[in-house]
Protein backbone atom coordinates (compact mmCIF):
# COMPACT_ATOMS: atom_id res chain seq x y z
CA UNK A 1 0.00 0.00 0.00
CA UNK A 2 2.96 2.32 -0.32
CA UNK A 3 2.35 3.29 -3.93
CA UNK A 4 -0.63 5.55 -4.39
CA UNK A 5 -2.25 5.56 -7.80
CA UNK A 6 -5.03 7.98 -8.82
CA UNK A 7 -7.63 5.24 -8.45
CA UNK A 8 -6.57 4.62 -4.87
CA UNK A 9 -7.11 8.24 -3.97
CA UNK A 10 -10.60 8.22 -5.49
CA UNK A 11 -11.58 5.12 -3.63
CA UNK A 12 -10.13 6.46 -0.43
CA UNK A 13 -12.19 9.59 -0.80
CA UNK A 14 -15.31 7.46 -1.05
CA UNK A 15 -14.35 5.28 1.86
CA UNK A 16 -13.37 8.16 4.06
CA UNK A 17 -16.88 9.19 4.93
CA UNK A 18 -17.65 5.77 6.42
CA UNK A 19 -14.37 5.00 8.03
CA UNK A 20 -13.42 8.40 9.30
CA UNK A 21 -15.54 8.52 12.44
CA UNK A 22 -14.28 5.17 13.53
CA UNK A 23 -10.73 5.94 12.54
CA UNK A 24 -10.47 9.44 13.90
CA UNK A 25 -12.53 9.23 17.04
CA UNK A 26 -13.57 5.87 18.35
CA UNK A 27 -10.32 4.11 17.60
CA UNK A 28 -7.93 6.59 19.21
CA UNK A 29 -10.19 7.11 22.21
CA UNK A 30 -10.60 3.43 22.94
CA UNK A 31 -6.90 2.87 22.33
CA UNK A 32 -6.05 5.63 24.78
CA UNK A 33 -8.56 4.44 27.38
CA UNK A 34 -7.08 0.97 27.16
CA UNK A 35 -3.63 2.43 27.71
CA UNK A 36 -4.91 4.15 30.85
CA UNK A 37 -6.60 0.95 32.00
CA UNK A 38 -3.39 -1.01 31.48
CA UNK A 39 -0.95 1.45 32.97
CA UNK A 40 -2.80 3.28 35.74
CA UNK A 41 -2.41 0.58 38.41
CA UNK A 42 1.29 0.28 37.63
CA UNK A 43 1.94 4.00 37.53
CA UNK A 44 0.12 4.37 40.81
CA UNK A 45 2.48 1.81 42.32
CA UNK A 46 5.45 3.60 40.81
CA UNK A 47 4.29 6.90 42.26
CA UNK A 48 3.62 5.29 45.64
CA UNK A 49 7.10 3.83 45.78
CA UNK A 50 8.52 7.36 45.83
CA UNK A 51 6.00 8.91 48.22
CA UNK A 52 6.68 9.52 51.89
CA UNK A 53 4.54 7.50 54.29
CA UNK A 54 2.36 10.46 55.25
CA UNK A 55 1.43 11.05 51.62
CA UNK A 56 0.70 7.37 51.05
CA UNK A 57 -1.77 7.29 53.94
CA UNK A 58 -3.33 10.66 53.12
CA UNK A 59 -7.01 10.95 52.24
CA UNK A 60 -7.84 12.37 49.75
CA UNK A 61 -5.08 10.82 47.69
CA UNK A 62 -1.98 12.77 46.91
CA UNK A 63 -1.62 12.70 43.15
CA UNK A 64 1.31 15.04 42.85
CA UNK A 65 3.45 14.76 45.97
CA UNK A 66 5.54 17.69 47.06
CA UNK A 67 8.18 15.40 48.58
CA UNK A 68 9.80 12.31 47.10
CA UNK A 69 11.84 9.67 48.88
CA UNK A 70 14.00 6.64 48.15
CA UNK A 71 13.55 5.25 51.65
CA UNK A 72 11.27 2.43 50.54
CA UNK A 73 13.89 1.17 48.11
CA UNK A 74 16.63 1.51 50.65
CA UNK A 75 14.53 -0.49 53.11
CA UNK A 76 14.26 -3.37 50.63
CA UNK A 77 18.00 -3.74 50.28
CA UNK A 78 18.95 -2.94 53.84
CA UNK A 79 16.40 -5.01 55.68
CA UNK A 80 16.02 -7.80 53.16
CA UNK A 81 18.28 -9.55 50.62
CA UNK A 82 16.30 -8.09 47.74
CA UNK A 83 19.15 -8.39 45.29
CA UNK A 84 19.19 -12.11 46.03
CA UNK A 85 15.47 -12.37 45.33
CA UNK A 86 15.98 -10.85 41.89
CA UNK A 87 18.95 -13.09 41.22
CA UNK A 88 16.97 -16.17 42.28
CA UNK A 89 14.08 -15.28 40.04
CA UNK A 90 16.49 -14.72 37.17
CA UNK A 91 18.28 -18.05 37.60
CA UNK A 92 15.09 -20.04 37.89
CA UNK A 93 13.33 -18.29 35.01
CA UNK A 94 16.24 -18.39 32.57
CA UNK A 95 16.97 -22.04 33.26
CA UNK A 96 13.37 -23.13 32.85
CA UNK A 97 12.96 -21.07 29.70
CA UNK A 98 16.00 -22.66 28.08
CA UNK A 99 14.86 -26.10 29.19
CA UNK A 100 11.31 -25.59 27.95
CA UNK A 101 12.56 -24.44 24.55
CA UNK A 102 15.23 -27.11 24.36
CA UNK A 103 12.82 -29.90 25.16
CA UNK A 104 9.76 -28.35 23.59
CA UNK A 105 11.10 -27.44 20.15
CA UNK A 106 12.15 -30.97 19.11
CA UNK A 107 8.91 -32.39 20.49
CA UNK A 108 6.91 -29.77 18.62
CA UNK A 109 8.83 -30.49 15.45
CA UNK A 110 8.19 -34.20 15.76
CA UNK A 111 4.50 -33.52 16.20
CA UNK A 112 4.35 -31.03 13.36
CA UNK A 113 6.41 -32.71 10.69
CA UNK A 114 7.63 -36.20 11.45
CA UNK A 115 5.88 -39.50 10.92
CA UNK A 116 4.62 -40.58 14.26
CA UNK A 117 2.48 -43.42 15.50
CA UNK A 118 -0.20 -42.25 17.90
CA UNK A 119 0.36 -38.59 17.16
CA UNK A 120 -3.17 -37.75 18.24
CA UNK A 121 -2.82 -39.51 21.55
CA UNK A 122 0.46 -37.74 22.23
CA UNK A 123 -1.06 -34.39 21.39
CA UNK A 124 -4.05 -35.12 23.58
CA UNK A 125 -1.72 -36.12 26.40
CA UNK A 126 0.14 -32.85 26.11
CA UNK A 127 -3.13 -30.92 26.01
CA UNK A 128 -4.21 -32.85 29.07
CA UNK A 129 -1.29 -31.42 31.00
CA UNK A 130 -2.57 -27.90 30.52
CA UNK A 131 -5.82 -28.91 32.15
CA UNK A 132 -4.40 -29.94 35.49
CA UNK A 133 -4.67 -27.16 38.01
CA UNK A 134 -1.15 -26.85 39.47
CA UNK A 135 -2.61 -27.07 42.98
CA UNK A 136 -3.71 -30.60 42.24
CA UNK A 137 -0.12 -31.59 41.43
CA UNK A 138 1.20 -30.22 44.64
CA UNK A 139 1.25 -33.16 46.97
CA UNK A 140 2.65 -35.59 44.46
CA UNK A 141 5.26 -33.04 43.46
CA UNK A 142 6.24 -32.49 47.06
CA UNK A 143 6.89 -36.21 47.28
CA UNK A 144 8.97 -36.21 44.10
CA UNK A 145 10.98 -33.30 45.42
CA UNK A 146 11.46 -34.94 48.78
CA UNK A 147 12.49 -38.18 47.08
CA UNK A 148 15.01 -36.45 44.84
CA UNK A 149 16.11 -34.30 47.80
CA UNK A 150 15.53 -31.09 45.93
CA UNK A 151 14.03 -29.06 48.76
CA UNK A 152 15.57 -25.58 48.81
CA UNK A 153 17.24 -26.29 45.49
CA UNK A 154 16.65 -24.23 42.38
CA UNK A 155 15.78 -27.44 40.54
CA UNK A 156 12.69 -27.76 42.73
CA UNK A 157 11.35 -24.77 40.84
CA UNK A 158 13.10 -25.15 37.50
CA UNK A 159 11.69 -28.60 36.80
CA UNK A 160 8.03 -27.82 37.56
CA UNK A 161 8.23 -24.48 35.73
CA UNK A 162 9.63 -26.24 32.68
CA UNK A 163 6.90 -28.85 32.84
CA UNK A 164 4.12 -26.32 33.27
CA UNK A 165 5.34 -24.32 30.28
CA UNK A 166 6.17 -27.25 28.02
CA UNK A 167 2.66 -27.81 26.66
CA UNK A 168 2.24 -24.21 25.56
CA UNK A 169 5.74 -24.19 24.09
CA UNK A 170 5.02 -27.38 22.20
CA UNK A 171 1.62 -26.27 20.93
CA UNK A 172 2.76 -22.83 19.84
CA UNK A 173 6.01 -24.06 18.27
CA UNK A 174 4.13 -26.82 16.53
CA UNK A 175 1.80 -24.37 14.87
CA UNK A 176 4.80 -22.27 13.83
CA UNK A 177 6.51 -25.30 12.33
CA UNK A 178 3.38 -26.26 10.46
CA UNK A 179 3.27 -22.85 8.85
CA UNK A 180 6.81 -23.11 7.54
CA UNK A 181 7.04 -23.85 3.84
CA UNK A 182 8.31 -27.37 3.32
CA UNK A 183 10.74 -26.51 0.52
CA UNK A 184 13.65 -25.80 2.82
CA UNK A 185 13.39 -29.11 4.59
CA UNK A 186 12.96 -30.99 1.34
CA UNK A 187 16.08 -29.32 0.01
CA UNK A 188 17.95 -30.17 3.20
CA UNK A 189 16.92 -33.82 2.90
CA UNK A 190 18.25 -33.87 -0.63
CA UNK A 191 21.49 -32.44 0.69
CA UNK A 192 21.70 -35.38 3.08
CA UNK A 193 20.91 -33.65 6.37
CA UNK A 194 19.54 -35.93 9.06
CA UNK A 195 16.54 -34.79 11.04
CA UNK A 196 18.47 -33.55 14.05
CA UNK A 197 20.90 -31.47 12.03
CA UNK A 198 18.09 -30.15 9.87
CA UNK A 199 16.17 -28.97 12.93
CA UNK A 200 19.23 -27.40 14.47
CA UNK A 201 20.78 -25.76 11.41
CA UNK A 202 17.85 -24.99 9.16
CA UNK A 203 14.49 -25.01 10.87
CA UNK A 204 15.35 -23.40 14.21
CA UNK A 205 17.32 -20.47 12.79
CA UNK A 206 14.35 -19.35 10.73
CA UNK A 207 12.02 -19.76 13.68
CA UNK A 208 14.06 -17.62 16.04
CA UNK A 209 11.31 -15.01 16.31
CA UNK A 210 8.92 -17.79 17.27
CA UNK A 211 11.40 -19.15 19.79
CA UNK A 212 11.83 -15.70 21.27
CA UNK A 213 8.08 -15.18 21.49
CA UNK A 214 7.51 -18.53 23.15
CA UNK A 215 10.56 -18.11 25.34
CA UNK A 216 9.40 -14.76 26.62
CA UNK A 217 6.02 -16.20 27.54
CA UNK A 218 7.75 -18.99 29.46
CA UNK A 219 10.17 -16.63 31.14
CA UNK A 220 7.40 -14.36 32.34
CA UNK A 221 5.32 -17.22 33.64
CA UNK A 222 8.31 -18.59 35.54
CA UNK A 223 9.27 -15.18 36.88
CA UNK A 224 5.76 -14.63 38.16
CA UNK A 225 5.03 -18.04 39.59
CA UNK A 226 4.01 -17.86 43.19
CA UNK A 227 2.59 -20.99 44.78
CA UNK A 228 5.39 -23.43 44.02
CA UNK A 229 7.98 -20.85 44.94
CA UNK A 230 6.16 -20.22 48.19
CA UNK A 231 6.06 -23.90 49.11
CA UNK A 232 9.23 -25.48 47.78
CA UNK A 233 11.69 -22.81 48.85
CA UNK A 234 11.85 -21.93 52.50
CA UNK A 235 15.37 -20.55 52.78
CA UNK A 236 15.14 -16.78 52.97
CA UNK A 237 18.04 -16.07 50.62
CA UNK A 238 16.66 -18.39 47.94
CA UNK A 239 13.19 -16.88 47.68
CA UNK A 240 11.93 -15.39 44.45
CA UNK A 241 10.58 -11.89 43.93
CA UNK A 242 6.82 -12.66 44.01
CA UNK A 243 7.13 -14.60 47.26
CA UNK A 244 9.23 -11.86 48.80
CA UNK A 245 6.72 -9.27 47.62
CA UNK A 246 3.76 -11.15 49.03
CA UNK A 247 5.51 -11.71 52.32
CA UNK A 248 6.03 -8.00 52.72
CA UNK A 249 2.43 -8.09 53.87
CA UNK A 250 0.37 -8.19 50.71
CA UNK A 251 -1.94 -10.92 51.83
CA UNK A 252 -2.70 -9.49 55.25
CA UNK A 253 -5.27 -6.72 55.57
CA UNK A 254 -3.60 -4.99 58.50
CA UNK A 255 -0.58 -2.73 58.68
CA UNK A 256 0.32 -3.04 55.04
CA UNK A 257 3.71 -1.50 54.32
CA UNK A 258 2.56 0.05 51.06
CA UNK A 259 5.76 1.92 50.34
CA UNK A 260 8.16 -1.05 50.40
CA UNK A 261 5.60 -3.21 48.58
CA UNK A 262 5.33 -0.63 45.83
CA UNK A 263 9.10 -0.39 45.63
CA UNK A 264 9.33 -4.18 45.40
CA UNK A 265 6.76 -4.11 42.61
CA UNK A 266 8.81 -1.65 40.66
CA UNK A 267 12.13 -3.41 41.17
CA UNK A 268 10.69 -6.81 40.34
CA UNK A 269 9.14 -5.49 37.18
CA UNK A 270 11.99 -3.44 35.75
CA UNK A 271 13.95 -6.44 34.40
CA UNK A 272 10.85 -7.69 32.60
CA UNK A 273 10.03 -4.30 31.11
CA UNK A 274 13.60 -4.07 29.82
CA UNK A 275 13.34 -7.55 28.37
CA UNK A 276 10.14 -6.78 26.51
CA UNK A 277 11.44 -3.43 25.28
CA UNK A 278 14.60 -5.09 24.06
CA UNK A 279 12.96 -8.01 22.32
CA UNK A 280 9.69 -6.57 21.17
CA UNK A 281 10.98 -5.63 17.73
CA UNK A 282 12.06 -9.21 17.30
CA UNK A 283 8.70 -10.57 18.43
CA UNK A 284 7.08 -8.36 15.92
CA UNK A 285 9.30 -9.23 12.98
CA UNK A 286 7.76 -11.35 10.35
CA UNK A 287 7.99 -14.91 11.53
CA UNK A 288 9.19 -16.49 8.34
CA UNK A 289 10.23 -13.23 6.75
CA UNK A 290 12.79 -13.72 4.03
CA UNK A 291 13.13 -17.43 4.62
CA UNK A 292 11.96 -18.70 1.25
CA UNK A 293 12.44 -15.66 -0.89
CA UNK A 294 15.65 -16.83 -2.54
CA UNK B 1 7.89 -58.07 17.49
CA UNK B 2 11.05 -60.03 18.27
CA UNK B 3 10.96 -61.93 15.02
CA UNK B 4 10.87 -58.78 12.99
CA UNK B 5 13.62 -57.18 14.93
CA UNK B 6 16.49 -57.58 12.45
CA UNK B 7 14.50 -56.06 9.64
CA UNK B 8 12.93 -53.18 11.51
CA UNK B 9 16.16 -52.52 13.39
CA UNK B 10 17.67 -51.55 10.13
CA UNK B 11 15.03 -49.14 8.89
CA UNK B 12 14.52 -47.58 12.06
CA UNK B 13 17.13 -45.21 13.00
CA UNK B 14 14.98 -42.72 11.13
CA UNK B 15 11.63 -43.90 12.35
CA UNK B 16 12.91 -43.71 15.87
CA UNK B 17 13.97 -40.07 15.64
CA UNK B 18 10.52 -38.55 16.26
CA UNK B 19 10.17 -40.52 19.47
CA UNK B 20 13.61 -39.49 20.62
CA UNK B 21 12.59 -35.90 19.96
CA UNK B 22 9.56 -36.36 22.16
CA UNK B 23 11.10 -38.43 24.92
CA UNK B 24 12.75 -35.76 27.11
CA UNK B 25 9.64 -33.60 27.11
CA UNK B 26 7.44 -36.55 27.98
CA UNK B 27 9.80 -37.68 30.74
CA UNK B 28 9.71 -34.35 32.51
CA UNK B 29 5.95 -34.15 32.10
CA UNK B 30 5.61 -37.64 33.51
CA UNK B 31 7.69 -36.84 36.54
CA UNK B 32 6.13 -33.51 37.43
CA UNK B 33 2.61 -33.76 36.06
CA UNK B 34 1.38 -37.28 35.46
CA UNK B 35 2.82 -38.93 38.53
CA UNK B 36 1.46 -36.26 40.88
CA UNK B 37 -1.87 -36.35 39.05
CA UNK B 38 -2.18 -40.09 39.52
CA UNK B 39 -1.21 -39.65 43.14
CA UNK B 40 -3.99 -37.08 43.57
CA UNK B 41 -6.43 -39.41 41.85
CA UNK B 42 -5.55 -42.17 44.30
CA UNK B 43 -5.73 -39.90 47.33
CA UNK B 44 -9.25 -38.78 46.46
CA UNK B 45 -10.44 -42.28 47.41
CA UNK B 46 -8.68 -42.18 50.76
CA UNK B 47 -8.64 -40.38 54.04
CA UNK B 48 -5.33 -38.55 54.34
CA UNK B 49 -4.17 -35.67 56.49
CA UNK B 50 -0.39 -35.67 55.88
CA UNK B 51 0.21 -37.29 59.27
CA UNK B 52 -1.14 -40.84 59.07
CA UNK B 53 -0.73 -42.81 55.88
CA UNK B 54 -3.69 -42.76 53.46
CA UNK B 55 -6.64 -45.03 54.29
CA UNK B 56 -8.90 -46.32 51.52
CA UNK B 57 -12.45 -45.11 52.06
CA UNK B 58 -13.97 -45.64 48.63
CA UNK B 59 -16.28 -42.96 47.33
CA UNK B 60 -17.00 -41.35 50.69
CA UNK B 61 -15.23 -38.15 49.64
CA UNK B 62 -17.40 -37.94 46.54
CA UNK B 63 -20.55 -38.37 48.59
CA UNK B 64 -19.41 -35.62 50.88
CA UNK B 65 -18.74 -33.43 47.85
CA UNK B 66 -22.22 -33.96 46.44
CA UNK B 67 -23.74 -32.76 49.70
CA UNK B 68 -21.36 -29.84 50.13
CA UNK B 69 -23.13 -26.53 49.39
CA UNK B 70 -19.86 -24.62 49.29
CA UNK B 71 -18.60 -26.89 46.53
CA UNK B 72 -21.68 -26.09 44.45
CA UNK B 73 -21.24 -22.41 45.08
CA UNK B 74 -17.60 -22.49 44.03
CA UNK B 75 -18.62 -24.41 40.92
CA UNK B 76 -21.19 -21.73 40.07
CA UNK B 77 -18.58 -19.04 40.67
CA UNK B 78 -16.10 -20.77 38.39
CA UNK B 79 -18.66 -21.08 35.60
CA UNK B 80 -19.61 -17.44 36.03
CA UNK B 81 -15.93 -16.59 35.77
CA UNK B 82 -15.59 -18.51 32.52
CA UNK B 83 -18.69 -17.07 30.94
CA UNK B 84 -17.69 -13.50 31.70
CA UNK B 85 -13.94 -13.57 31.16
CA UNK B 86 -13.40 -15.80 28.13
CA UNK B 87 -15.44 -13.90 25.51
CA UNK B 88 -13.74 -10.64 26.49
CA UNK B 89 -10.31 -12.23 26.35
CA UNK B 90 -10.98 -13.73 22.92
CA UNK B 91 -12.29 -10.57 21.28
CA UNK B 92 -10.61 -7.56 22.89
CA UNK B 93 -6.99 -8.72 22.37
CA UNK B 94 -7.64 -9.33 18.67
CA UNK B 95 -8.76 -5.72 18.36
CA UNK B 96 -5.63 -4.59 20.17
CA UNK B 97 -3.43 -6.81 18.01
CA UNK B 98 -4.93 -5.38 14.81
CA UNK B 99 -4.44 -1.89 16.22
CA UNK B 100 -0.80 -2.30 17.18
CA UNK B 101 0.00 -4.25 14.03
CA UNK B 102 -0.45 -1.07 12.01
CA UNK B 103 2.63 0.65 10.77
CA UNK B 104 2.19 3.92 12.55
CA UNK B 105 4.77 6.05 14.29
CA UNK B 106 4.89 5.43 18.00
CA UNK B 107 2.67 2.37 17.79
CA UNK B 108 5.30 0.34 19.59
CA UNK B 109 4.62 2.35 22.74
CA UNK B 110 1.00 1.24 22.62
CA UNK B 111 2.21 -2.30 22.19
CA UNK B 112 4.43 -1.97 25.26
CA UNK B 113 1.62 -0.33 27.25
CA UNK B 114 -0.82 -3.14 26.53
CA UNK B 115 1.76 -5.75 27.23
CA UNK B 116 2.95 -4.32 30.53
CA UNK B 117 0.28 -5.90 32.78
CA UNK B 118 1.30 -9.32 31.49
CA UNK B 119 4.79 -9.01 32.83
CA UNK B 120 3.70 -7.88 36.26
CA UNK B 121 3.53 -10.78 38.66
CA UNK B 122 -0.01 -11.62 39.70
CA UNK B 123 0.95 -11.13 43.32
CA UNK B 124 1.93 -7.58 42.62
CA UNK B 125 -1.04 -6.98 40.32
CA UNK B 126 -3.36 -8.28 43.01
CA UNK B 127 -1.81 -5.97 45.58
CA UNK B 128 -1.98 -2.99 43.22
CA UNK B 129 -5.65 -3.58 42.39
CA UNK B 130 -6.62 -4.38 45.94
CA UNK B 131 -5.36 -0.97 46.75
CA UNK B 132 -7.23 0.69 43.89
CA UNK B 133 -10.38 -1.07 45.06
CA UNK B 134 -10.00 -0.07 48.72
CA UNK B 135 -12.78 1.92 50.41
CA UNK B 136 -10.68 5.03 50.10
CA UNK B 137 -8.74 3.79 47.10
CA UNK B 138 -8.19 5.54 43.82
CA UNK B 139 -11.38 4.24 42.19
CA UNK B 140 -13.76 5.23 44.96
CA UNK B 141 -12.11 8.59 45.39
CA UNK B 142 -12.59 9.16 41.70
CA UNK B 143 -16.25 8.14 41.88
CA UNK B 144 -16.88 10.45 44.81
CA UNK B 145 -14.94 13.30 43.30
CA UNK B 146 -16.74 13.08 39.98
CA UNK B 147 -20.12 12.78 41.70
CA UNK B 148 -20.90 9.41 40.10
CA UNK B 149 -21.38 7.86 43.49
CA UNK B 150 -21.52 9.40 46.95
CA UNK B 151 -20.81 6.22 48.87
CA UNK B 152 -18.27 4.60 46.61
CA UNK B 153 -18.53 0.99 45.56
CA UNK B 154 -17.61 -1.88 47.91
CA UNK B 155 -15.50 -3.49 45.18
CA UNK B 156 -14.04 -6.29 47.22
CA UNK B 157 -16.14 -6.14 50.35
CA UNK B 158 -19.59 -6.84 48.92
CA UNK B 159 -20.70 -10.31 47.80
CA UNK B 160 -22.38 -8.69 44.80
CA UNK B 161 -19.21 -7.08 43.52
CA UNK B 162 -16.20 -9.05 44.64
CA UNK B 163 -16.04 -11.73 41.95
CA UNK B 164 -16.49 -9.18 39.18
CA UNK B 165 -13.81 -6.97 40.65
CA UNK B 166 -11.43 -9.92 40.62
CA UNK B 167 -12.40 -10.71 37.02
CA UNK B 168 -11.27 -7.25 35.98
CA UNK B 169 -7.79 -8.09 37.22
CA UNK B 170 -7.73 -11.36 35.30
CA UNK B 171 -8.78 -9.52 32.15
CA UNK B 172 -6.34 -6.71 32.84
CA UNK B 173 -3.49 -9.18 33.01
CA UNK B 174 -4.67 -11.27 30.07
CA UNK B 175 -5.24 -8.64 27.36
CA UNK B 176 -1.62 -8.20 26.35
CA UNK B 177 -0.78 -11.88 26.57
CA UNK B 178 -3.41 -12.89 24.07
CA UNK B 179 -2.62 -9.82 21.98
CA UNK B 180 0.89 -11.18 21.44
CA UNK B 181 -0.45 -14.56 20.37
CA UNK B 182 -2.72 -12.81 17.88
CA UNK B 183 0.11 -10.56 16.79
CA UNK B 184 2.21 -13.58 15.92
CA UNK B 185 -0.70 -14.83 13.83
CA UNK B 186 -1.26 -11.48 12.14
CA UNK B 187 2.39 -11.29 11.19
CA UNK B 188 2.06 -14.56 9.36
CA UNK B 189 -0.69 -13.22 7.08
CA UNK B 190 1.04 -12.22 3.84
CA UNK B 191 0.83 -8.52 3.06
CA UNK B 192 -0.18 -9.20 -0.56
CA UNK B 193 -3.46 -10.68 0.61
CA UNK B 194 -4.48 -7.28 1.91
CA UNK B 195 -3.24 -5.62 -1.25
CA UNK B 196 -5.27 -8.03 -3.35
CA UNK B 197 -8.27 -7.39 -1.15
CA UNK B 198 -7.85 -3.65 -1.54
CA UNK B 199 -8.00 -4.05 -5.30
CA UNK B 200 -11.20 -6.02 -4.87
CA UNK B 201 -12.62 -3.15 -2.85
CA UNK B 202 -12.16 -4.62 0.58
CA UNK B 203 -10.49 -1.96 2.64
CA UNK B 204 -10.56 -0.27 6.01
CA UNK B 205 -12.29 -2.40 8.55
CA UNK B 206 -13.87 -4.70 6.01
CA UNK B 207 -10.51 -6.13 5.13
CA UNK B 208 -10.21 -7.44 8.67
CA UNK B 209 -13.61 -9.04 8.40
CA UNK B 210 -12.79 -10.54 5.00
CA UNK B 211 -9.21 -11.64 5.62
CA UNK B 212 -7.98 -11.28 9.17
CA UNK B 213 -10.78 -13.05 11.01
CA UNK B 214 -11.00 -16.11 8.73
CA UNK B 215 -7.22 -16.55 8.66
CA UNK B 216 -6.94 -15.99 12.39
CA UNK B 217 -9.47 -18.71 13.08
CA UNK B 218 -6.90 -21.14 14.52
CA UNK B 219 -5.55 -18.42 16.78
CA UNK B 220 -9.02 -17.44 17.97
CA UNK B 221 -9.51 -21.05 18.85
CA UNK B 222 -6.15 -21.28 20.59
CA UNK B 223 -6.88 -18.18 22.66
CA UNK B 224 -10.36 -19.42 23.55
CA UNK B 225 -8.92 -22.69 24.81
CA UNK B 226 -6.03 -21.15 26.72
CA UNK B 227 -8.10 -18.40 28.30
CA UNK B 228 -10.86 -20.82 29.27
CA UNK B 229 -8.41 -23.18 30.90
CA UNK B 230 -6.66 -20.40 32.76
CA UNK B 231 -9.99 -18.92 33.84
CA UNK B 232 -10.96 -22.19 35.50
CA UNK B 233 -7.62 -22.21 37.27
CA UNK B 234 -7.77 -18.68 38.65
CA UNK B 235 -6.15 -18.64 42.04
CA UNK B 236 -3.57 -16.01 42.83
CA UNK B 237 -5.80 -13.00 42.27
CA UNK B 238 -8.28 -14.45 44.72
CA UNK B 239 -5.60 -15.46 47.20
CA UNK B 240 -4.23 -11.94 47.28
CA UNK B 241 -7.40 -9.88 46.95
CA UNK B 242 -10.37 -11.55 48.60
CA UNK B 243 -9.36 -14.94 50.01
CA UNK B 244 -12.59 -16.16 48.43
CA UNK B 245 -14.80 -13.80 50.41
CA UNK B 246 -16.97 -12.19 51.39
CA UNK B 247 -19.34 -15.08 52.14
CA UNK B 248 -17.60 -17.32 49.58
CA UNK B 249 -18.80 -14.97 46.85
CA UNK B 250 -15.48 -14.95 45.01
CA UNK B 251 -14.37 -18.45 45.91
CA UNK B 252 -13.56 -20.51 42.84
CA UNK B 253 -13.02 -24.26 42.79
CA UNK B 254 -9.24 -23.97 42.75
CA UNK B 255 -9.29 -21.68 45.72
CA UNK B 256 -11.54 -24.14 47.52
CA UNK B 257 -9.05 -26.92 46.75
CA UNK B 258 -6.29 -24.79 48.21
CA UNK B 259 -8.32 -23.93 51.27
CA UNK B 260 -9.20 -27.54 51.98
CA UNK B 261 -5.65 -28.77 51.42
CA UNK B 262 -3.58 -26.13 53.14
CA UNK B 263 -5.88 -24.51 55.66
CA UNK B 264 -8.13 -27.39 56.73
CA UNK B 265 -5.50 -30.05 55.91
CA UNK B 266 -8.25 -32.10 54.29
CA UNK B 267 -5.79 -33.35 51.72
CA UNK B 268 -7.83 -36.17 50.29
CA UNK B 269 -11.03 -34.14 50.12
CA UNK B 270 -9.07 -31.41 48.33
CA UNK B 271 -7.92 -34.02 45.83
CA UNK B 272 -11.52 -35.09 45.31
CA UNK B 273 -12.65 -31.54 44.56
CA UNK B 274 -9.67 -31.11 42.26
CA UNK B 275 -10.47 -34.34 40.47
CA UNK B 276 -14.08 -33.36 39.84
CA UNK B 277 -12.91 -29.99 38.61
CA UNK B 278 -10.44 -31.66 36.29
CA UNK B 279 -13.22 -33.85 34.93
CA UNK B 280 -15.30 -30.78 34.17
CA UNK B 281 -12.43 -29.10 32.35
CA UNK B 282 -11.75 -32.31 30.49
CA UNK B 283 -15.39 -32.59 29.42
CA UNK B 284 -15.31 -28.99 28.20
CA UNK B 285 -12.18 -29.55 26.15
CA UNK B 286 -13.44 -32.77 24.63
CA UNK B 287 -16.64 -30.98 23.69
CA UNK B 288 -14.61 -28.19 22.16
CA UNK B 289 -12.36 -30.56 20.25
CA UNK B 290 -15.50 -32.19 18.88
CA UNK B 291 -16.85 -28.85 17.73
CA UNK B 292 -13.55 -28.04 16.08
CA UNK B 293 -13.45 -31.31 14.20
CA UNK B 294 -17.06 -30.89 13.14
CA UNK B 295 -16.28 -27.39 11.88
CA UNK B 296 -13.32 -28.62 9.88
CA UNK B 297 -15.45 -31.24 8.24
CA UNK B 298 -18.23 -28.82 7.40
Amino acid sequence: MTTVSPEDIDRDALKRSGDSIVKRLILPISAALTVIFCLAPILWQLLTSFKVDADIAAIPNVYIPSRYTLDHYRALFERRPFFNYILNSAIVSIASTILALGLGAPAAYALARLKLQGERILLATILLVTLFPPILLFLGLLEVIRYLQLGNNYLALIIPYTAINLPLTILVMRSFFQQLPKDLEDAARVDGYNTGRMLLEIVLPITIPALVTTGILTFISAWNEFIFALTFITREDMKTVPVAGAQLGGASPFEVPYGPIAAATVLGTIPLVLLVLFFQRRIVQGLTAGAVKG
Amino acid sequence: MDKQLPKSWHIDQRQLTPYLFLLPALLILGLTVFYPAIQAFYLSFTRYDLIDSPQWIGVANFRRLWADPIFWQTLRNTILYLVCVVPILVIAPLGLAILVNQKLRGIRWFRVAYYTPVIISMVVAGIAWKWLYADNGLLNQFLKFSGLSTEGIPWLTSPDWSIFSVMVVTIWKGLGYYMVIYLAGLQSIPEDLYEAAAIDGSDGFRKHWDITIPLMHPYLFLVAVISAISATKVFEEIYIMTQGGPLNSSKTIVYYVYEQAFQSLEISYACTIGLVMFMIILALSVLRLGVQRWEQRA
